[in-house]
């Protein structure tokens, strides 16, 4: 019998060998990779997403979480690709032009991943006319922008002011964030959300996409 | 103001600062709004747009004391409550550079830089590290700063005292030589990582100290003591310490990893800050720094994302039951907050003052 309790509680306790060893027993008890992902695993990152946002949890505590997780849905890879299990949406990140900060956007990538999202990153200091380009060649649900300097937040506001100017601006929905960053801020140069966290960063995201779909 | 109103004033705030480091009740220091000296290399990075790899020798340390003398030169000695006091080359993140990091330039959009993991396998970092310590004088950017601070000294050091560069401390440094997830996910596995861990960290520590004393060596001092960057004069040898790395651990791994390493660098010194951050979840870590080292003051950037500075009211006021301290504040909300509970400090404070354009908007300065 599989328990998902079990493999929940791996994944919250950030055990990397047990997710996997309990994913394969369910894997071989002929459960689908859908309700793996759905009553084991996922379940689990949102436990400690919880834990994380009361503070009871701390960052590395999240990182433990999404390793645990990694190596679970390493082995549901073959399976969700047979049964083609559409990702949660697909996520374009980056760190603004002028500012090489990389490790929210890192952390807020790793959790979205760990969530089901399929996520591009285009790294740090990222010129405007970069994220229209990658907004105009391709489709995306949110482009996420991040900024860790006072200096570089307006970067956020040109970016999509230029999405305005080039058209771009309904076909995508803008969330921001880094530590100097408000909602405040974000209402004014127009985002469509502000995250103050990683596990906000995924909640709004999903939030959007429902709003969106 | 009379040459004898200003000696006054003057003589009066290094009063102010000796019961500042003594926690005395009822001492209220504010940080005016007079402008600040401007780095001249993060306006060259700015306008020359310079951007990419940026190494020693792109510092040169004779235009930048010309340019900081200029800018410097009618400017008075107090700003509000504290001393209007220079540092060398602020941008420069010089203790990952002096660790062996590489320094990238951003450029005019963020005028800033980043230090980058090094280029080398992580197994040969102690002994990197144990060569770098026993032969700091040879490293390129620790030779840099050393001659930055005393041109400062030679030019500016008797009318204006000199501040240590940013002091990033032992959690930070690693960080940045390991890159900050390798880091912690090398904590999280204690069993194969500690005694490194560990090694790194010391290393480390011993660098920051070693730099630090460098610095006050070469800026000589003023008035038989030291300022800090806030401008704080204290009769002794006075650093200011950030360790931006706690946010990412938790405190089961901060007293783990971090605290032997943060107390070994505030007890090397007389006098010591150690800054923190609101809006991370780094607050926790007070208590015991204060129970185990001779720590003098805690400094809290109140991050316009973090809690509500009224929510953190308790918790200052706890921490200044203890110590005296610093709070940074960047918006009209926690200028507010601070103001009302201004009565309520049981110690010693220091706080800036907003000027009214910034005021409402997210100002904080982030290094």
């Amino acid at each position: 019998m599989v328990d998902f309790d079990q493999l929940t509680k791996a994944i919250v306790v950030g055990d990397s060998d047990a997710s996997p060893e309990l994913t394969k027993k369910a894997i071989d008890a002929g459960i689908s990779a859908t309700e793996i992902l759905g009553r084991g695993l996922l379940p689990g990152m949102e436990i400690i997403g919880e834990q994380f946002e009361k503070g009871e949890a701390f960052f590395p505590e999240l990182l433990a979480a999404a390793n645990a997780m990694k190596a679970a849905v390493a082995l549901l890879g073959p399976e969700l690709s047979k049964n083609k299990i559409p990702p949660a949406g697909k996520y374009v990140i980056g760190t603004v032009d002028g500012d090489a900060h990389d490790i929210g956007k890192n952390i807020v990538k790793m959790m979205l991943e760990q969530n089901g999202w399929e996520v591009t990153d285009l790294g740090t200091d990222v010129p405007t006319e970069k994220f229209c380009s990658v907004i105009k060649e391709d489709s995306f649900d949110i482009l996420g922008l991040s900024a860790l300097l006072t200096i570089t937040m307006p970067a956020m506001g040109d970016v999509i002011k230029a999405l305005k100017a080039a058209g771009l601006r309904d076909k995508v929905k803008v969330m921001v964030g880094g530590a100097p960053v408000t909602q405040s801020f974000a209402d004014q140069i127009g985002a469509d959300a502000y995250a103050k966290d990683a596990v906000e960063a995924t909640r709004k995201a999903k939030g959007l996409v429902s709003r969106k779909r | 103001m009379s040459k004898e109103e200003r000696l006054g004033r003057e003589t009066g705030v290094f009063q102010s600062h000796r019961h500042f480091w003594n926690n005395s009740p009822g001492i209220v220091l504010c940080i005016g709004l007079g402008r600040s000296g401007t780095d001249p290399l993060r306006i060259r990075i700015s306008d020359e747009n310079i951007k990419g790899e940026f190494t020693p020798e792109m510092v040169d340390v004779e235009k930048l004391v010309n340019d900081i003398t200029r800018d410097y030169q009618d400017r008075p000695l107090l700003n509000g409550d504290v001393f209007r006091c220079i540092s060398f080359a602020g941008v420069v993140p010089w203790m990952e550079a002096i660790i062996g990091c590489n320094l990238y330039s951003l450029g005019s959009g963020g005028a800033s830089m980043v230090a980058k993991p090094a280029d080398m396998e992580s197994s040969d970092l102690p002994q990197h590290l144990r060569y770098l310590l026993d032969n700091l004088n040879e490293n390129e950017w620790f030779k840099k700063l050393g001659n930055g601070y005393q041109a400062l000294a030679e030019a500016l050091g008797a009318k204006f005292p000199l501040a240590n560069t940013l002091m990033r401390g032992p959690g930070d440094m690693v960080g940045a030589l390991l890159g900050h997830e390798n880091f912690v996910g090398l904590m999280l596995k204690p069993a194969d990582n500690k005694d490194f861990l560990n090694e790194l960290l010391d290393l480390c520590a011993k660098i920051y100290i070693k730099t630090a004393k460098m610095q006050f060596e070469r800026s000589k001092g003023f008035k038989g003591g030291y300022c800090n960057g806030w401008g704080l004069w204290a009769p002794g040898l006075n650093v200011r310490t950030q360790d931006d790395e706690i946010a990412l651990v938790s405190p089961k791994l901060y007293n783990e990893f971090f605290l032997p390493y943060d107390i070994q660098e505030v007890d090397a010194f007389d006098y010591s800050t150690f800054g923190m951050h609101s809006g991370v979840m780094s607050l926790y870590n007070w208590r015991d720094f204060s129970k185990k080292s001779t720590i003098s003051a805690f400094e809290v950037a109140l991050d316009p994302n973090g809690p509500a500075a009224e929510d953190l009211m308790e918790t200052f006021l706890e921490m200044n039951s203890e110590k005296p301290l610093v709070l940074v504040i960047s918006n009209d909300e926690q200028a507010k907050a601070v103001e009302e509970h201004v009565p309520d400090f049981p110690g010693s404070i220091l706080y800036n003052e907003v000027p009214k354009s910034l005021l409402g908007s997210a100002k904080a300065s982030h290094n």
